[in-house]
Order: structure tokens, then sequence, then C-alpha cells
């Protein structure tokens, strides 16, 4: 089913990685970026809506899979495709008891200034998990997950996902997050505490059930009409 | 936001009618079929998962269209899209009390032997209504919507949709409809009694206790005793008015496909579009191909001059292939990757019609008479 054959990168060499709701692409090309060679598809059938690169002592790529049997995952490959660990026991997990039960894995986040090491994800429902071990194992941003506004906060057409994650560069304490369609919060003290980022007002429409407010990828709050939503 | 003129179809000319998930394409050629012209998007943002024509003494184009705001309904052109009537006020609706609402039209049948003024409407949730005013109103067909069988239907991953209607072409009493994931049934009396019709046909290998998922059915065009049908779990003929089928897969690369095309005028050839079951719903290897029997499904050839090679990975949905009533056949088909494919030859050559669409839900054709 792979079309291509082992992928072999080469330093000043560009992957692009493309997931797509029924498995994950690999591109490949040199520093021109004018013919790329493609491998896949990986985790054929699978709904794949997050990947990010993992460098260091050694490459990896990680993807967040959904499995229909397993359910959502981060898998990852150290040799480019080639292999993949699949940890169908599940790698981010909501507390035991709750309600609250993983649909997707809807960003993940790397090469931050917390580390090479440290991956951050963000899922639906509405909730960040951090890794240390390269996307290995994740744990829950509790005080994130515990928010008082959480009762607020209403899914989208695309469910309610947090898929927007900014560290400061310099300051790592200092993180973003972003949650359709919920709104914008901050941390200063490395996810001890959340507080709503101040912004413009979201317009109230006049016939608010058929409006929608969220935020978008860049942070910018829209008020959207239903008819006109993706 | 039109991307083209009005279209002014002439005797001969070939309208190619596509529902997207967010609106209506209109494509226009004359009988060679090379060269089409676009109209559209129409009911753009809504989707449109039917469309069919209406000849008779005016041109009329039917859409089954879903307006977020109005729900599903009918709407309909009488100049070729240029102007489009939106009953937004509904005019298929189910009974007031009983819990049912409209989810989507999934298929409009137009041109049987029931007359050129009669329109029948295969809805979600399962159910047939029928118009005999050129699709402007509609009313159920309550015998099929009452039907005991009705608990025991399970809806599919797409909803629990009425989507094929077959009605005979010499004895309009006789109809055939096919539910997702429920069965195929048959009426002789006009709709007023229905039975299943579903002989020979495996059951849905992943739901214990089990119902029938049927994709689509189409009948053969010299022999009206004789139907095809693309069903979840593998591909049939039946010889004899549906009181049993028999397993036409033999030689095709997957049992699993959406949609069957039978000729417009020679009996025993039909296309089809297989993917890779069941999980992937792909391709096989990447490489979409067009299969088609000349021998009512004994045996099978892949046509794939013109389609991709390689890293093909579209689907090709129940409503979204069709044959034109032209010698040699034109076909049609639309991808969930937004491309619309024709051939004007039977199936032996494709172009791309359109590359970049939303992802297509419907194709239909008619050539102008």
């Amino acid at each position: 089913m792979n079309s291509a054959a082992k992928l072999s990168p080469r330093a000043g060499d560009v992957i692009v990685m493309v997931g797509t709701t029924k498995g994950a692409f690999l591109f490949l090309a040199d520093r021109k970026r004018s013919e790329f060679k493609m491998s896949g598809p990986h985790f054929l059938g699978q709904s794949v809506s997050s990947a990010a690169f993992v460098s260091g002592a050694a490459a990896r790529i990680l993807v967040g899979n959904r499995s229909e049997h397993w359910g959502a995952m981060v898998s990852w490959s150290d040799d480019f495709g080639a292999n993949w660990n699949e940890p169908t026991e599940g790698n981010i997990k909501f507390p035991r008891g709750g309600a609250a039960a993983l649909n997707s894995i809807w960003t993940l986040e790397t090469e931050t200034a917390l580390g090479r090491d440290t991956v951050l994800a963000g899922v639906d429902p509405a909730a960040l998990f951090r890794s240390d071990d390269r996307g290995e194992t994740f744990r829950l941003n509790e005080p994130l997950f515990n928010h008082r506004d959480r009762p607020r906060w209403n899914p989208g057409f695309g469910g309610l996902c947090l898929h927007s994650i900014v560290v400061h560069p310099q300051n790592p304490k200092r993180m973003y997050i972003g949650i359709s369609s919920a709104g914008l919060y901050r941390t200063d003290d490395g996810g001890e505490t959340w507080t709503i980022a101040p912004g413009r007002r979201i317009r109230r429409t006049r016939s608010p059930s058929f409006g929608m407010p969220l935020v978008d990828r860049f942070g910018n709050p829209w008020m959207i009409n239903r008819e006109q939503s993706a | 936001m039109n991307s083209a003129a009005k279209l002014s179809p002439r005797a001969g000319d070939v309208l190619v009618m596509v529902g997207t998930v967010k609106g209506a394409f209109l494509f226009l050629a004359d009988r060679n079929r090379r060269e089409f012209k676009m109209s559209g998007p129409h009911f753009l943002g809504q989707s449109v998962p039917s469309v069919a024509f209406v000849g008779g003494v005016a041109a009329r184009i039917l859409v089954g269209n879903k307006s977020e705001h109005w729900g599903a309904m009918v709407s309909w052109s009488d100049d070729f899209g240029a102007n489009w009537n939106e009953p937004t006020e509904g005019n298929i609706k189910f009974p007031r009390g009983g819990g049912d609402a409209l989810n989507s039209i999934w298929t409009l049948e137009t041109e049987t032997a029931l007359g050129p003024d009669t329109v029948l409407a295969g809805v979600d949730p399962a159910a047939l209504f029928r118009s005999d005013d050129r699709g402007e109103t509609f009313r159920l067909n309550e015998p099929l919507f009452n039907h005991p069988d009705r608990p025991r239907w399970n809806p599919g991953f797409g909803g629990l949709c009425l989507h094929s209607i077959v009605v005979h072409p010499q004895n309009p009493k006789r109809m055939y409809i096919g539910i997702s994931s429920a069965g195929l049934y048959r009426t002789d009396d006009g709709g007023e009694t229905w039975t299943t019709c579903v002989n020979g046909l495996r059951v849905h290998p992943d739901v214990p206790g089990a119902t029938l998922c049927p994709h689509k059915l189409r009948i053969d065009a010299e022999n009206p005793s004789r139907m095809y049908l693309q069903s979840h779990p593998g591909t049939y003929r039946t010889d004899n008015e549906g009181r049993s089928w028999i397993s036409i897969e033999g030689g095709l690369p997957s049992e699993f496909g959406f949609p069957m095309v039978a000729h417009p005028h020679r009996g025993g050839t039909i296309w089809t579009f297989p993917l890779t079951a069941d999980a992937y719903r792909v391709p096989p290897n990447g490489q979409p191909k067009v299969w088609r029997s000349r021998d009512g499904g004994a045996s099978w050839e892949a046509l794939s001059r013109g389609l991709p090679e390689r890293d093909g990975y579209f689907t090709v949905l129940r409503e979204a292939f069709c044959a034109d009533t032209l010698d040699p056949a034109g076909l049609y088909f639309g991808t969930r990757g937004g491309q619309v494919y024709a051939s004007n030859d039977e199936g032996d050559s494709w172009r791309m019609l359109a590359e970049f669409l939303p992802p297509v839900l419907c194709v239909k054709t008619v050539a102008m008479e």
C-alpha cells in the first residue's frame, strides 16, 4: 500500500507531514523544495488530526492518530515512518471515573522553550496534556481541566477542541492556549493557574441561536453565522 | 460568486448536475461531451445530497438542498439555475407529533414510468415521498413509513437513508427501494404494501443480529427482471425481480463500494467503483479504477485511462456516479476530494471536468431533447 520507499533525510532536507481523515503522508525534499518524494499512507483508514517532529538525539515523528478500535493515541516513528510505535492501551487519558473521554488529539507542540523532550498536546474534550519523554507518556494539566469556566465552554461544530498552544520563547512558564469555541487562556506560572486572555469582547448577535463565538488559530475572537460555518 | 453565465442548453446538449457539501454546480456540454461550461455555486454553503431533472413541457432542475436555518427541502429552477424556488416552509415533512424530523433528501427519482410529472424522494430518516406536481409538493408513503420492520432498521454511518428507488419500466405499480442499513423492499401495488426482498444477501458482518446494508440498486436496461446491487458486503445481481440474489463480485478487487451504474440502453453492462473494505474505504493500492462488466457481472474489466495512476485515495459516494443516455454512453462521477471525472466512451477513458469542488455528494445527468 505504501507508495514510496523509506525516507532517509539528510541535513538541510525538508520534511512535510500531512495528516488526513484516512491516514498520514510524508513528503521529503531537499532545501530547494522543488521536488518532493512521498511516503504513505501510514495508518491507512485512521484519522490523523495532528503531527509533529521531535529532534534532539534522534529524530522522531509523532502523530495523533485515531483508531476506530483503540481510540486516539500519540504514535511515533524513529525511522521516518518505516516502523511505528502504537501505544494501543492509550497514552493520553482522562482521570478514571470522570465523564471525560478522549475524542481526538488536535495539536502536538514540540520544539518549544520547555526543552526538546517536551511535547504538549491539545485535545478534545478541551484539555492540555504534557509529555517529557518525547511523546511516549502524557499527563493532564489539571488546573486547566478543572477551570471554573469549563461549564461555560461550548463545543464548536468540530467539538470542544484545545487547538492552539503557544509557549513564550524566552519564558516558558508563560503559555497561551486557544479552545474552540471557548476562548483564549494564559498562564504565567507554568500551568498552575489560567486566566482568560483579555481581548476584544465577542459581539453578541441579535439571534444568538444562530451565532457562535469562537477563537481562531491566531487568537482572534469571531462570531460566526451558523450558515457560514465550515 | 457565480463562475459562469446563464446556461442555455440546446437539443442534444448534455447537462451534468453536481451536488456537494457546500453547494450545487451545473455543467453543460454539446453531445461530444469534451468541453464543459460550469455554472455555480448554487446554494453556496448548503449541503446538496440529491439532484434530478424533470423533462416534459418545460425543463426543471430539482435539488435536495439543506439550509442550516430552514432545514432540508426540494428546490427547483425552471431556467437552468438562473433563478431558484426555495420552499423554505418545507415541502417534505413527516406527520406532526410523530417525533420524526427530516435530516436529508438523499435521492430524487424522475423520468420513471409513473410519468413526467412524478418525482420520488428518498430521505433520512428512511421514508419515501411522492410528488405529482414536478417536485413542488410531496406526500409521505405511509405503508412504508409504518412498516412493521421499522423498529429493526438500524442507521448506518450515514444515517437511516432511503437512497435507492427503482420503478419497473413497464409496470409502475412495482417499485423497489433500498435503505442503509435496513434492506431492500418491493411493492407490487403501487406502494400499498412492501415486502422485503433480500434472499441471498449476506448480512452486515459488523453488526450482530444483523442488518442488511444495500448501497445502490439499479435496474437492467433491457431485462426489468434483472437488477444490480452494490451492497456494503458484496456486489449482487437478481434475475427474478429481487426474489433471490447471486454474488457477482468475482473478478473485482473488493466486494465493498458505494455506487452502481447500469447502462441506459444495453442490458448486462454495469459499472462500479470498488474500495478497500472496510475500515479503509480508499481505492485498492491507491489506484482509482472504474470496473465495467458487459455480461451482467460474470466478468469485469478495470478502466483507468485518465484516472490517477497512483496516490489516489478519493472515494466515490453512492449517489455520485451516473450514466447519460447517449450512444456511446457518457459516465460521470464525483469524489470526496472535490474532483468530477467524465467519460464520453463508456468508461474507456476519463477526463477531469472539475478539480477543486467541495466534497461531492451526488452527480446526475440528462441529455436535452
